[in-house]
């Protein structure tokens, strides 16, 4: 058995992988989260979405469905690439978030006539 | 091999009449029921279907087992059991049902008088042939259902679902010289403009915003070779109508292997259908979008493995939120639901995953509300575990948005107030969606009345439906959260007093499914008597139900050759910029490629300036400022028929109110009479080429 299976095996003791603990889970979530608050923070001050918006928009479509067609296929490049959406999808969906809720607010706040 | 077991095998399948052969054509037409992920996906979830199952298997292999319905291979010969001595001579005598049902139809038409429509709709003025075709064809329906095998009938079910979608939507495009609803006509402007320029322009209206059905129609109409899409509208609620029967069957084929029921969901479905979002318009492209997508996502991404206990209560706080979760999700399921699935190759789940993905995208980029119900019915199937492409609400959230914010920017800047208007204010959406009957003409009123009887009727027999899919061992859960799932939309606006009827539509398939459970829950290989009659007569009602409220506005919903030529003749000689003033919208307007050349103007719309609605008429003088407000090359002022017609049944003012402001106009020296036929009357107001400042914007207010 060469090293990489081996420290992939459970089966052995202490080759198993390590699972995260709910605090350093919720430490690498708020890492990802993070950089998506502040790119939103700082494109809403900034420019309020004038162009953001769009380049959000398509880069998460387009992260989420690449991400998709790639779980379909094998290999190990494909789950490199799917690791690295993974990563760049979290900070995506926060300011896609951060948009829905400034373009519903504008709405809410047109004056009636 | 030996054939001989094959065909007895065969035999015994039809017999139960619950099988079919897995063709992949079949498997679109009619459903795959032998396995495959198209199954059972959504239904058997208890010891007791497990029994059930298990006995049927038996059944297939022939042997006799101690109890139950489904037991005999040899349906019983007793007072209960009703059966013809040769299925072929029931067929000879459905066809020939169908074939009497259709002539009686042709029969009828010639003798509908459509010039004499009173406030009770077209259903007066129905000969009686046209009610016997419908109840031989209902009765033909019923007798096949009754038959125990399933392959040979499946044509014959097809035909009579074909037969009844012609002469329920085909006898309007028959027997009227022009198409119904004031609203196609608006939509065939936008083809034509689409026709005519090549492109759209999204600062004229909302529909350049969301223009995907208008620019397919543009192309169909140039690809016909015809000028305009006025001359095959008509028949739009026949297209729609058939192509809705596809995705349906595949969809109740997934919700249940009970051909019965799949058959007798999609009469229902049919036979419920009152709204009359069918007609030539982007709701009925995309609702036609809509089931395709859930036809797809229920048949080939069930879930294939639940999520355990322990993982529940990873995500969900509070110990009984993580027991009802887990009780909901793992209720209604079968084996087949975690072995069942589709053993396709990585590129063709790539493909069908995209396939979903676009047709979101054409839905989105179609019509405004319909995304938000499709959206909201995938999300509930991916968080009650029913679907396993759970980016996908993202995927579609992502596009909504992205179409809603930028695309139709140039509408949304302009017009969001219109979304703001009632937003999360449930109760004043649901007052602004019900009809106050109290002010209406008798007839309208009836018609309303119906109307709301058979949406009940439905539900009622919907809920007494699943009761006994229940007492069968089913749990349709996702069925039932489906049918919930267009609800909360009520939540986002009242859309224009229309999204009752919008809610209703999207929820009619699964409403139609647990309809059709109360006689048909569970497999059988034999139907008694009772549930032949109760059938049949819950049948009959609901489509005289349908007949009633269907046809019950056509005093204002159809135009008169006379009236289309007559807004011809307008569009023809009225100079581009012009004022067209009406009393309302209710007539053929904005068909022309050069619509938006037009300021058309109704007295009574809300979106008015001033709208004279429930309120005096006005008086010559205001009317004549209100047509020189601005410097328009030329003002006009359009009476008509179905204007009247629309004035009377919506209750928008007392009879004498069109003709107080008819004569005032006519005779007023101001006005000058252009165009006069049977049912229109066009006044030119005199020197308004000049402008007159000095009385603009005045004396608009009420008398």
């Amino acid at each position: 058995m060469t090293d990489a299976a081996k420290s992939k095996d459970p089966a052995l003791p202490g080759t198993a992988p390590v699972r995260p603990t709910r605090f350093r889970a919720g430490v690498k979530l708020s890492l990802l989260v993070l950089p998506g608050a502040v790119v939103a923070a700082v494109i809403f001050l900034t420019s309020s979405w004038s162009w953001a918006g769009q380049v959000v928009i398509v880069g998460l479509i387009v992260a989420l469905v690449l991400k998709e067609v790639l779980a379909e296929l094998e290999g190990p490049t494909n789950r490199q690439v799917r690791k690295v959406l993974n990563a760049l999808i979290l900070p995506l969906l926060v300011l896609w978030a951060c948009e829905v809720v400034n373009k519903i607010i504008n709405i809410l706040t047109i004056p009636d006539f | 091999m030996d054939f001989t077991n094959i065909l007895n095998e065969h035999s015994d399948r039809d017999r139960l009449g619950e099988t079919e052969p897995p063709t992949p054509w079949q498997s679109i037409l009619i459903g795959n029921t032998t396995g495959s992920a198209a199954r059972v996906p959504l239904e058997a979830p208890t010891l007791k279907s497990l029994k059930v199952t298990e006995t049927e298997g038996a059944v297939k292999a022939g042997i006799k087992t101690a109890s139950g319905p489904e037991t005999a291979v040899e349906p019983k010969r007793n007072f209960e059991v009703w059966r013809l001595p040769n299925s072929w001579n029931l067929h000879v005598v459905c066809l020939a049902l169908i074939t009497l049902a259709l002539v009686l139809w042709g029969l009828a038409l010639p003798g509908i008088d459509t010039r004499q429509i009173s406030d009770y709709g077209l259903i007066l003025n129905l000969p009686p042939t046209f009610f016997a075709a419908l109840v031989l064809l209902t009765f033909s329906f019923c007798l096949i259902v009754r038959q125990s095998e399933a392959r040979s009938v499946k044509i014959l079910l097809l035909l009579h679902l074909v037969a009844l979608i012609f002469i329920l939507h085909d006898t309007t495009a028959l027997i009227y010289d022009t198409p119904r609803y004031s609203w196609t006509y608006k939509h065939i402007g936008v083809t034509s403009y689409i026709q005519s320029n090549g492109v759209v322009n999204p600062v004229i209206d909302i529909y350049h915003n969301w223009p995907g059905f208008f620019s397919l129609s543009a192309f169909f109409t140039q690809l016909a070779d015809y000028q305009t899409a006025l001359s095959f509208v008509a028949w739009s609620q026949v297209f729609f109508n058939l192509l809705y029967l596809g995705p349906l069957l595949v969809i109740f084929n997934t919700l249940s292997g009970t051909w019965r029921l799949r058959w007798l969901s999609a009469w229902f479905f049919y036979i419920t259908s009152w709204p009359g979002q069918d007609y030539f318009s982007p709701q009925a492209i995309a609702y036609f979008l809509h089931l395709t997508f859930l036809a797809i996502l229920l048949t080939y991404f069930q879930v294939k493995k639940l999520p355990s206990l322990e993982t529940v209560k990873r995500y969900l706080p509070f110990k009984p939120v993580v027991a009802f979760y887990y009780r909901l999700t793992n209720t209604g399921r079968t084996r087949a639901d975690e072995t069942g699935q589709q053993n396709f190759r990585p590129f063709q789940w790539i493909g069908l995953k995209l396939i979903l993905i676009l047709l979101f995208g054409c839905i989105v980029a179609i019509h405004q509300l319909t995304p938000f119900i499709t959206l909201a019915s995938v999300t509930i199937l991916v968080v009650f575990q029913g679907c396993r492409f759970r980016t996908l609400p993202i995927i579609m959230g992502a596009i909504m948005t992205g179409w809603v914010f930028y695309a139709a920017a140039p509408y949304i800047n302009n017009n969001g107030v219109i979304f703001k208007h009632h937003f999360l204010s449930l109760f004043a959406n649901l007052e602004s969606n019900s009809v106050n009957i109290s002010n209406a003409t008798p007839g309208h009123a009836f018609i309303s009345i119906i109307a709301r009887g058979l949406t009940v009727s439905l539900v009622g027999l919907a809920i007494l439906g699943g009761l006994r899919r229940v007492r069968k061992g089913y749990r349709d859960v996702r069925v039932a959260l489906l049918a919930f799932a267009p609800i909360p939309m009520f939540f986002l606006q009242d859309y224009g007093g229309e999204m009752i009827y919008r809610v209703y539509l999207f929820a009619l398939p699964w409403l139609a499914f647990f309809a059709a459970s109360l006689f048909f829950p569970a497999p059988t290989s034999r139907v008694s008597w009772k549930t032949w009659l109760f059938s049949t007569l819950a049948g009959l009602v609901l489509l005289a139900g349908f007949v009633t409220v269907y046809y019950g506005n056509e005093r204002m919903n159809n135009f008169s050759e006379a009236e289309l030529n007559a807004a011809r003749f307008l569009y023809q000689t009225a100079p581009a910029g012009s004022f067209l003033m009406k009393i309302n919208q209710n007539i053929p307007n904005k068909f022309t490629a050069d619509y938006n050349q037009f300021v058309e103007y109704g007295l009574m719309a809300e979106d008015n300036i001033q709208t004279y609605r429930d309120k005096p008429a006005p008086s010559v003088d205001q009317l004549i400022d209100l047509m020189r407000q601005k410097d328009y090359p030329a003002a006009y002022f359009v009476f008509s028929r179905s204007q009247d017609e629309y004035t009377a049944l919506a209750n928008l003012a007392p009879p004498e109110w069109t003709a107080q402001v008819e004569d005032a106009v006519r005779s007023s020296t101001q006005f000058s009479l252009i165009y006069n036929n049977s049912d229109v009357q066009i006044f030119k107001l005199l020197n308004s080429e000049t402008s007159r400042p000095a009385i603009a914007r005045k004396g608009v207010s009420n008398r």
